[in-house]
């Protein structure tokens, strides 16, 4: 069967398992083309109004799935919780139920389950046992390859902490071990994206920051590389932890990078009406007087010129150049 | 010996500022004109003004140096051949540090746009540019001014003249407008609902874009809307302290990234891409068409001189950019941006256009 997968929202975390799944009981994987025009049009006339942008463009995502005849599940996961009682967006909770609500015509092609990420192998079997019984999958089977899953995503991590970014991952999700032994490349500045991931890692929203900056000789990296561990420590800034996982990821992840003496510069992507993206960022902003650490706050919309974002990422550049002492023109 | 001089041009959405400065870096020369919409020309005209000015004042003299910034500054680099092009903010920090070597807040506002820029020891450490909303700038003032039925020259001594300013809701220009027409109507004075105004453009742009963040004299208030000396005072009473204006005050980007494209050829050695006063001879057309190439279907501008193509922007895959590149070099990698000349070999008959 062809099992289709929105290139959206929870895909920049957990692609390599849903990859892993479904190969390993022989379906075929078919994702939705990056997010481009059609796909936000979509996604904009299919979506509720008053929703943030990166839910719209996943709506957009799906239909663009739908549509193709070949496909014949659409997989829209109800990811609950990723850690214990650290739950996501509300409205990411409810994505299956939006999405059936929106293509109600095809909600029988809508593959969902419920999955409670980190917490151990049993949600695991339990929730892609389901999945694995609707597809016609023995146990066994099912067992396999939750196995498998887990192997994708464990090396997927591995990369990550390496410092390669999710987008190669996805890119080399068939040679994960290949990627993983490739060197990453140094360049002469620095800077962080805080944020998350289906803001950082969709180019076409975004105005494709990571390209922005990499040719301008920045080496980028995302709070998602970063080992949890490494921030926990961080929690007493903010009393007490977020409920919403990822904001937890951007809010000490940033923090964490403003620590790092390597880092030149610390840059958060959200979406324009995202309720938990204005509190990263203003705990950002307090933690930012603290280190005196450079930081830039993208937001993004339903826009398409990019040139206001453009002479921000320019003079962003500009700024941490300066502070390098590598002035304003050619050196 | 012809006297050397660097060009610096700012296109901005509504006017066009053209600088020529000496070898000091002092202002020989600055127009301050109106985009009006074609910004090729609006260019053209204030290099040929310059031009006859500065070859009465000065004689023979030579363009050692062109830059280029503000919105449009790719175009008006591809047109006069730029070696460097700037964006606005470090073109602005740059010019107000030159003048006032201590300033540690700027606050800048033109016809579209707005930033505040923090200074620290004499380099950027903190900006923020308006976002999504264009409330509290130059368009807004002219568009109320001529609305209340005066010349927005006028439109800070009215301020001035007010005793008891009114509160105007300043969120937003839409709701202020219609908050104006109200207080209009209860019978405040003209003087009361511009000194009002003023205030809440202030407001407006100290909670949009200073957000909490710690301002610090010395204060510099630049860009066209500092001329209005009723928003001056406004931003004094808000930061409880005086805010310099300096000589310069609307012509700062343009003269900043004059000075930043001399430094440039100073430091490499190379010369310039100036195409020379000729470019205002030739014709000039800006085409745009939407690439088939992929779903993106992405606008593509194109910079057409004399009929060839010379330049190429707004394809996301590089897909027309690149064509060009053998021609037009766009070193965006280095954070700075040079464009080689491209003179075509035949001119065709000037075109006053």
């Amino acid at each position: 069967m062809k099992i289709g997968v929105p290139r959206g929202l929870y895909f920049y975390v957990y692609y390599p398992m849903w990859y892993g799944f479904f190969k390993s009981l022989g379906h075929d994987v078919v994702l939705s083309v990056p997010t481009n025009k059609d796909i936000l049009n979509l996604g904009v006339s299919n979506a509720v109004d008053d929703i943030c942008i990166s839910v719209k463009v996943y709506h957009g995502h799906v239909k663009y799935l739908l549509d193709k005849r070949n496909v014949d599940y659409v997989f829209v996961p109800r990811v609950v919780s990723e850690d214990k009682y650290r739950y996501t967006c509300p409205k990411l909770a409810a994505m299956p139920d939006l999405i059936k609500s929106a293509f109600n015509k095809d909600s029988e092609r809508i593959l969902s389950v419920n999955m409670y990420m980190n917490q151990g192998k049993k949600p695991l079997l339990d929730a892609f046992g389901k999945i694995g019984e609707k597809l016609g999958a023995s146990v066994k089977s099912v067992k396999k390859a939750v196995k498998e899953a887990m192997g994708y995503q464990e090396k997927a991590v591995k990369c990550l902490r390496k410092g390669h970014n999710f987008a190669e991952i996805v890119k080399n999700i068939r040679n994960l071990d290949k990627l993983f032994d490739e060197p990453v490349k140094e360049r002469r500045y620095n800077v962080a994206l805080a944020g998350f991931p289906y803001d950082i890692y969709d180019g076409y929203m975004n105005g494709d920051v990571i390209k922005h900056l990499e040719e301008a000789n920045v080496r980028v990296v995302i709070t998602d590389m970063l080992n949890p561990k490494l921030y926990k420590h961080y929690t007493k800034y903010m009393i007490k932890d977020l409920f919403w996982h990822q904001a937890n990821v951007a809010a000490k992840g940033g923090m964490y990078y403003m620590d790092s003496k390597d880092i030149d510069g610390v840059i958060t992507v959200s979406s324009f009406n995202c309720g938990i993206g204005a509190i990263y960022e203003k705990l950002l902003d307090l933690y930012s007087k603290e280190t005196n650490k450079p930081l830039m706050h993208i937001v993004v919309d339903e826009q398409t010129g990019d040139a206001g974002l453009v002479t921000r990422i320019e003079a962003f550049i500009d700024l941490i150049r300066v502070k390098r002492g590598d002035g304003l023109v050619a050196s | 010996m012809a006297k050397k001089m660097a060009l610096g041009i700012d296109i901005g959405s509504v006017t066009t500022k053209v600088v020529f400065v000496d070898e000091d870096d002092e202002v020989l020369e600055g127009l301050y004109l109106r985009t009006k919409g074609n910004p090729i020309i609006t260019i053209k005209q204030g290099m040929v003004e310059a031009y006859e000015t500065l070859r009465k004042k000065y004689g023979e003299f030579e363009v050692i140096a062109v830059g280029t910034t503000g919105s449009g500054r790719q175009l008006a680099g591809v047109v006069v051949g730029a070696d460097m092009i700037k964006n606005e903010i470090s073109a602005h920090a740059y010019a107000a540090i030159r003048e006032v070597p201590d300033v540690s807040t700027i606050f800048e506002i033109g016809g579209q746009d707005s930033k505040i820029i923090f200074i620290r020891n004499g380099a950027v450490v903190d900006f923020a540019m308006n976002t999504v909303c264009a409330a509290g700038t130059g368009s807004f003032l002219d568009h109320q001014a001529e609305r209340i039925g005066i010349s927005i020259e006028d439109f800070g001594d009215y301020a001035l003249r007010s005793e008891n300013p009114v509160r105007i809701a300043g969120r937003c220009t839409v709701f202020a407008e219609s908050d104006m027409i109200h207080k209009q109507q209860m019978g405040a004075t003209s003087e009361d609902i511009i000194a009002g105004l003023s205030e809440s453009l202030v407001r407006n742009y100290l909670n949009n874009l200073a957000r909490g963040k710690e301002l610090l004299p010395t204060f510099v208030f630049q860009g066209g809307v500092s001329e209005n000396i009723g928003i001056v005072r406004a931003f004094e009473r808000a930061v409880g302290h005086e805010v310099i204006v300096p000589k310069n005050n609307k012509i700062m980007g343009a003269w900043g990234v004059a000075m930043l494209a001399k430094r440039e050829i100073e430091l490499t050695g190379r010369s310039t891409n100036f195409k020379g006063f000729k470019i205002t001879e030739l014709r000039h057309d800006t085409r745009v068409f939407y690439c088939d190439g992929c779903a993106n279907n992405c606008e593509v501008y194109e910079v057409i001189e004399n009929g060839e193509t010379i330049a190429y922007w707004g394809d996301r895959c590089g897909r027309w950019s690149n064509r060009l590149t053998s021609k037009v070099n766009t070193h965006r990698n280095e954070g700075y941006s040079s464009v080689n000349s491209v003179i075509p070999a035949n001119h065709a008959k000037d075109d006053a256009r």
